[in-house]
């Protein structure tokens, strides 16, 4: 047995050593061989019918990974001898009714064999790693790899005795160049100007690279390339959702994590906002929007839905989303039943759904607990609403010369004959004035009269329209410049009761609001049990879950691959970690920096770990797992938007507010909507047509193909890890699309800007430095220069097709304008040739 | 255990190779290399064939033997269509309908929502018999008794998952959670693709609430190339196939040569598979737009045709996806699948099975019918396979309560039937107990449906292999036998 516990040893477990904390938790990464390659196998074959859930011949093995008596008692019998050993007895008997399992499948010879050495070595069990606390580990001693520095960072110390103790040596630092583009786009999700280039090329201090990743930090951009990883697990979008997906005006909710991230609002704040903000004290308008991270539920406005049945629905969705950000667990499994395969009982499951129970907020039956925010020009409501009032004044005294019109027509009409006062006033009225002799109607009769009068007269009815017309005006730029956030809002205590088989209409136990007991940390007992104390329990500096779920999706986001590879699974299904020890080390450090979200990232961006150069030519096939060589990908849906919006010079940066609605096909919004929904896609021009991918109108039915292409998804429910397939579709998008062309368009102009007067060879190595961050090849440019002759001559036998081209660019031109004395034929040939630039591997690739 | 076997367990302790090994999935498959478990037939090494992209044909990894299926339809019927109450006819559950079953019958067996004590239910519809064969159908599955002598039923398919999304993924990647590329990927990687100017694979969706996710027919580890393309629905199943205003065919050749040009610049300096994937399927797109418009257009059909599918022009439906099915067919596409959704039908508090079940037959297997006669008109269904399997099957006890809102719960025996290239037509394979729960007589798992597919295309599944980090992985896992009765 000593042999395999001792495989941690390369990584220093020291206790009471170095600068961690004097109080040491237990190994979490004790026992790899139970943990890594026992327990699945038991999980995936055993726990169905011996778990949480079920304990066939009261038996229940998940324990085992739960490291308490229970589970070490159990392992004492497993590690009996001989013929005594029911676990090898079960496993190895020809008796099908005593072979295990018993559900018609078969372990397969691997997985015999695991359990069977593990017998053999004495059935060691432990705590399995992400139930226990994080622990400090000691950075290990540093290792200088021959052509190498050594490293000052610990987070290279951790990589590089795992990579030593493999034979394996780290790649070699990426260019200047290369690094500041990567850190650029993880950063802030553009890449940098070739100005900023060639500042940071010039820049020989020892610092130069701290500076640019606290310069990059401390851009707005920075929130707005993070966000989106909060949005896509907070399932945030611009429409209810289910069959008819109306809209909703809840963007100050986005805002709002875009600021928080700029602000560095540290994680565990920001966590009591997202899931607890109405209930903060004297909280504050923002951290009242913040609450709205689980008011991105679905909502179904369609008649007839249910309430009940789409607010369980939505209460459910709060569950299972709270559990995947926060404790990746997919706790969703014990709805219906106890877990199968995961140590959560049903009664777990619905100890979380009490926390949410108490909300107000309405799943179907029409919209709630909406704040109200004016975002528009203030002094243009004011003035709106203020011709309204005057227009509305001009009526009241009905005009000055109304007593004078009033009288004449009275006047007229009682002297008239019988059927013209008659048609008028009808017959009533007509009767009484009939009565009267001039200048002696009565008080009350005069009433009458001036209103029908006000109905008639012309002046008084144009009045009416124009102020009619103010009215409107002013009341549709309130509402186009009001948006209505959805917030939480806790109602009165609500009674929870599990639900048998996981519907709401067959109800069972009572239960309080709880966490799940696997964690073995209780919450703080002193606070009310209400969703405060839920994010409070959440960021417990000790919590197994949290700060290593945050630290692994943030490592993920940097170096293309989690320490933990399923980031939305740390349970028994889930991946175990490459790098245990340093996923702790970072999770302490960033529980004990305050949750500093900047600072972690800030830490792994300045690594020699995230530096190195990402060629797999070459590199040991374990490279990447070792984290022996730099990320390499294609970026996802928004940075491939804003590179190229970026390299065309026709970025926005504007920060905030509605979202916008770039072209998209419209044969998309044919023929399958709902009325209410709406059902024509309202292009944006302009500045708005450029805005960053983050602020692209979500629509859950139907996301905008610039999205979904590149694997956005729909923001339906909670997204941890995007898909990045590959498919000609996204050739066909950067190739044919609409965007496409226009994006082409605007680096067209800025190369002919740019380089004005210079040569071809220089206006195309300008425009693949734009792109790529990088000089071309000299073959590159022969190429291009080759392409820009071949489609130059084209265009000029062809002057028509130059101009159709530029016109279907046109608003791109809009905005970008057309540099002076360059003919159409020209300007089509670079528009090409631009187009192939923003094609590139190489540009929309992070590399 | 051998002694050799033992042997390589202890260095694998020793070597600390748990550690190196990395994440769990990863260690546990690790071991059977590490431990150099003997297998008997060993991969051929995954084959990078350059030049391949320069035709548009793939050559693919190459048959073991001759095929019999060429092409494959993969009607994937998402949610779980009810076998107890289209296919499997059982005159004794009407017997016993409101009694709990044997008791050791439901022992140890896992069911998502009902408990052991749910009771019984017989079909609400009658069957009868169809084709020269004397197919049962029930009144539900009437639409197919037209072509009953095409069709090989296969009872007592067995699935060990229990709910939708990781039954799904084994049925159609062989293995219940996400990573392992889909058998129309493993397909189009054995013999390549036939079509140079459409993806070899191509997957449509219909159905709201479709349970399936883009894994049923990814590619997974296997190069990007093989991953299923979708069509969207409607008007454009295709977006952006038209070049910019302006554009000729001759410049975009001249555009995409640059592009080209410079990636493989890239390529050979990052060694980035996922830039190989990308330069061919900008080759691909390309050819994509000479043909794909003409491919995808129905009103080339006859009215005949579209009227046979129940095709209405301009509408999106699954008879629509049917037809393009065999379209594409036509054109070389090898592998089809289309994900079919809202079988689900569970009763109770969700959608009634007792109401649901007909419409949905409705919808969807006349144009299933009509796609098999079809194909046979055409002289297709010689070398195309057509599979209809959902993700398991339906239990013989109810959900719910009886009457109008009956459902029926997940059950791991269900009920597949294929149809056409080197199957048994006009045969009924395997048997079920006698109130449906687990097959008595010529039962199998889904890895032996798998292997039996793989078998009928001229693939080895054993043999068809792709290596990763240091273990050969196939679409049959660790398991899987061909079944030879049902081949014809």
């Amino acid at each position: 047995m000593a042999s395999i516990a001792s495989c941690t040893s390369l990584i220093a477990v020291v206790s009471g050593q170095g600068t961690g904390p004097s109080k040491q938790p237990a190994d979490p990464y004790a026992e790899p061989f139970f943990q890594q390659a026992v327990m699945p196998v038991l999980a995936r074959r055993c726990v169905g019918c011996h778990g949480a859930d079920r304990q066939s011949g009261d038996l229940r093995l998940d324990v085992l990974a739960l490291g308490n008596d229970e589970g070490r008692e159990l392992a004492s019998r497993f590690a009996a001898r001989g013929e005594a050993n029911e676990l090898l007895h079960r496993i190895r008997s020809t008796d099908p009714d005593v072979v295990m399992p018993q559900d018609g499948t078969t372990l397969d010879e691997t997985e015999r064999a695991v359990l069977e050495h593990w017998v053999e070595q004495g059935a060691p069990t432990a705590r399995w790693w992400s139930l226990a606390p994080p622990r400090f580990y000691v950075t290990p001693a540093p290792i200088a790899f021959a052509d190498r520095p050594a490293a000052s960072e610990p987070i290279d110390d951790f990589v590089r005795a795992a990579l030593r103790e493999s034979n394996l040596v780290p790649a070699k630092r990426a260019s200047d160049e290369r690094w500041l583009r990567r850190v650029s786009l993880d950063l802030i999700g553009v890449p940098p100007t070739p100005e900023e280039i060639d500042r940071f090329l010039a820049d020989r201090s020892p610092d130069a690279r701290e500076r640019t990743v606290d310069r990059l930090l401390a851009s707005t951009a920075f929130g707005e390339r993070w966000a989106t990883w909060w949005l896509d697990l907070a399932r945030y979008a611009d429409t209810h959702g289910y069959e008819s997906d109306e809209p909703r005006s809840v963007w100050p909710y986005r805002d709002r994590v875009v600021d928080s991230f700029n602000q560095n609002v540290p994680f565990d704040q920001f966590t009591r906002e997202q899931l607890a903000g109405d209930l903060l004290p004297e909280r504050s308008q923002e951290q009242l929007i913040a609450s709205g991270f689980h008011r991105n539920t679905l909502v179904n406005l369609e008649g007839g839905a249910k309430e009940d049945e789409y607010k369980d629905a939505a209460l459910k969705d709060r569950v299972d989303t709270t559990a995947t950000v926060w404790l990746a667990a997919t706790i969703a499994c014990a709805q219906c039943h106890d877990h199968k395969l995961e140590p959560f009982t049903q009664a777990d499951y619905y100890q979380l759904y009490a926390y949410f129970q108490p909300t107000t907020d309405k799943a179907a039956t029409g919209r709630s607990d909406e704040l109200e925010i004016f975002f528009g020009d203030p002094e243009r409501r004011r003035r709106l609403e203020a011709e309204a009032e005057r227009r509305r004044e001009a009526l009241a005294p009905r005009g000055a010369d109304f007593a004078r019109r009033f009288e004449a027509w009275v006047e007229r009409l009682r002297t008239a004959p019988d059927d013209e006062r008659v048609a008028t006033l009808g017959d009533s009225l007509a009767q009484s004035l009939a009565k009267e002799t001039a200048g002696t109607i009565s008080a009350g009769l005069r009433v009458r009269l001036e209103r029908k009068f006000a109905e008639v007269d012309e002046k008084n009815l144009a009045l009416k329209a124009d102020l009619d017309a103010a009215v409107a005006e002013a009341e549709t730029y309130r509402a186009a410049t009001t948006a209505h956030p959805m917030v939480m809002r806790e109602g009165p205590p609500a009674l929870t009761q599990v639900q048998r088989r996981g519907s709401f209409l067959d109800l069972g136990d009572y239960v309080m609001p709880a966490p799940p007991a696997a964690f073995d940390l209780p919450a703080n007992e002193a606070m009310e049990a209400n969703r405060l104390q839920l994010a409070e329990w959440l960021v417990e500096p000790e919590h197994p879950r949290t700060s290593r779920v945050v630290v692994n999706r943030v490592w993920q986001r940097l170096l293309g691959r989690g320490i933990v590879t399923s980031p939305e699974d740390f349970g028994l299904q889930g991946a175990y970690p490459s790098h245990g020890p340093l996923l702790d080390r970072l999770s302490v450090d960033f529980a004990q920096s305050g949750w500093d979200l900047k600072a972690l990232i800030r830490r792994i961006a300045l690594s020699e770990t995230y530096a190195q150069g990402s060629s797999r030519a070459a590199v040991a096939p374990e490279a990447e797992r070792f984290f022996a060589v730099g990320p390499r990908y294609r970026l996802d849906a928004e940075r491939v938007r804003d590179t190229l919006l970026a390299a065309s010079g026709l970025l926005s940066h504007k920060l905030g507010g509605p979202p916008v609605y770039p072209p998209q096909p419209a044969s998309l919004f044919e023929g399958h909507f709902f009325e209410g929904g709406f059902t024509v896609w309202p292009e944006s021009r302009g500045e708005d047509r450029f805005r960053r991918g983050l602020y692209t109108f979500v629509k859950r039915t139907r996301l905008h193909p610039g999205l979904q292409t590149f694997g956005a998804t729909d923001r339906r429910l909670c997204t941890v890890t995007r898909s990045s397939a590959p498919s000609p579709a996204i050739a066909l998008y950067l190739l044919n699309s609409q965007e496409a062309l226009e994006f082409a368009y605007g680096l067209a102009v800025r190369t002919l800007r740019e380089a004005e007067g210079a040569d071809d060879a220089t206006r195309l190595a300008c425009a693949y430095r734009i792109c790529t961050g990088e000089r071309p090849s000299p073959s590159a440019v022969s190429q291009l220069q080759e392409t820009l002759n071949a489609i130059r001559q084209e265009y000029a036998a062809d002057a028509a097709a130059a101009g159709e081209t530029l016109a279907a660019a046109q608003p791109a031109a809009d905005v970008a304008g057309r540099p002076d004395g360059v003919p159409n034929e020209e300007l089509a040939a670079w528009v090409l040739v631009a187009n192939v630039l923003l094609n590139l591997d190489a540009t929309i690739s992070q590399r | 255990m051998n002694d050799s076997f033992k042997a390589s367990l202890e260095r694998a302790s020793t070597r600390r190779a748990w550690l190196r090994q990395g994440g769990l999935s990863a260690g546990a498959l690790a071991l059977s290399s590490l431990l150099a478990v003997d297998r008997t037939a060993r991969a051929q090494p995954a084959p990078e064939k350059s030049g391949r992209e320069q035709s548009g044909r793939e050559q693919g990894a190459g048959t073991h033997h001759p095929p019999r299926a060429k092409r494959l339809i993969f009607l994937n019927m998402s949610g779980a269509p009810s076998q107890l109450d289209l296919f499997d006819e059982k005159p004794q559950l009407k017997k016993h309908e409101g009694l709990q079953p044997p008791a050791n019958l439901v022992a140890g067996v896992r069911f998502a929502f009902i408990g052991p004590e749910a009771k019984l239910m017989a079909s609400p519809w009658s069957f009868a018999r169809y084709g020269r064969t004397g197919l049962a159908l029930s009144e539900c599955a009437a639409p197919l008794g037209p072509v009953a002598d095409d069709l090989l039923m296969v009872h007592g398919v067995s699935t060990d998952q229990f709910n939708h999304v990781p039954a799904a993924l084994k049925l159609t990647t062989g293995f219940s959670r996400t990573g392992r590329p889909s058998l129309g990927a493993w397909t189009v990687y054995g013999l390549g693709s036939e079509a140079e100017n459409l993806p070899g694979f191509v997957v449509m969706n219909s159905g709201e609430g479709n349970r399936t996710t883009a894994d049923v027919s990814g590619a997974a580890f296997l190069p990007g190339r093989y991953q299923g393309v979708e069509l969207l629905p409607g008007r454009e199943p295709i977006l952006f196939l038209q070049d910019p205003p302006g554009v000729s065919r001759s410049m975009r050749a001249k555009t995409l040569q640059a592009i080209r040009r410079l990636d493989e610049e890239t390529l050979a300096a990052d060694a980035d598979p996922a830039t190989a994937t990308r330069i061919e399927q900008y080759e691909l797109a390309f050819r994509m737009q000479a043909e794909a418009p003409e491919a995808v257009d129905l009103t080339r059909e006859s009215a005949a045709t579209l009227e046979a599918y129940g095709v209405k022009p301009g509408e999106r439906s699954f008879a629509a996806n049917c037809l393009l099915a065999r379209r594409l067919i036509e054109r070389g596409v090898r592998v089809v699948q289309l994900n079919h959704g809202e079988w689900d039908m569970h009763g109770g508090t969700m959608v009634s099975l007792v109401q649901g079940l007909p419409e949905k037959c409705q919808e969807s297997l006349p144009p299933i019918a009509a796609l098999i006669q079809d194909l046979k008109s055409r002289g297709l269904l010689d070398d195309t396979l057509v599979v209809f399997a959902g993700e398991f099957g339906r239990t013989p006890m109810i959900q719910g309560e009886p009457g109008p809102d009956a459902g029926r719960d997940h059950h791991r025996t269900f009920t597949v039937w294929m149809a056409g290239a080197g199957v048994k037509a006009g045969h009924v394979h395997g048997r079920t107990d006698d109130l449906g729960f687990a097959a008595v007589e010529g039962g199998m798992d889904v890895h032996d449906l798998q292997a039996t597919i793989l078998h009928l295309f001229g693939l080895d599944h054993e043999r068809l292999t792709y290596p990763v980090a240091g273990r050969d992985f196939r679409l049959t896992d660790v398991s899987g036998k061909v079944q030879r009765e049902l081949l014809g």
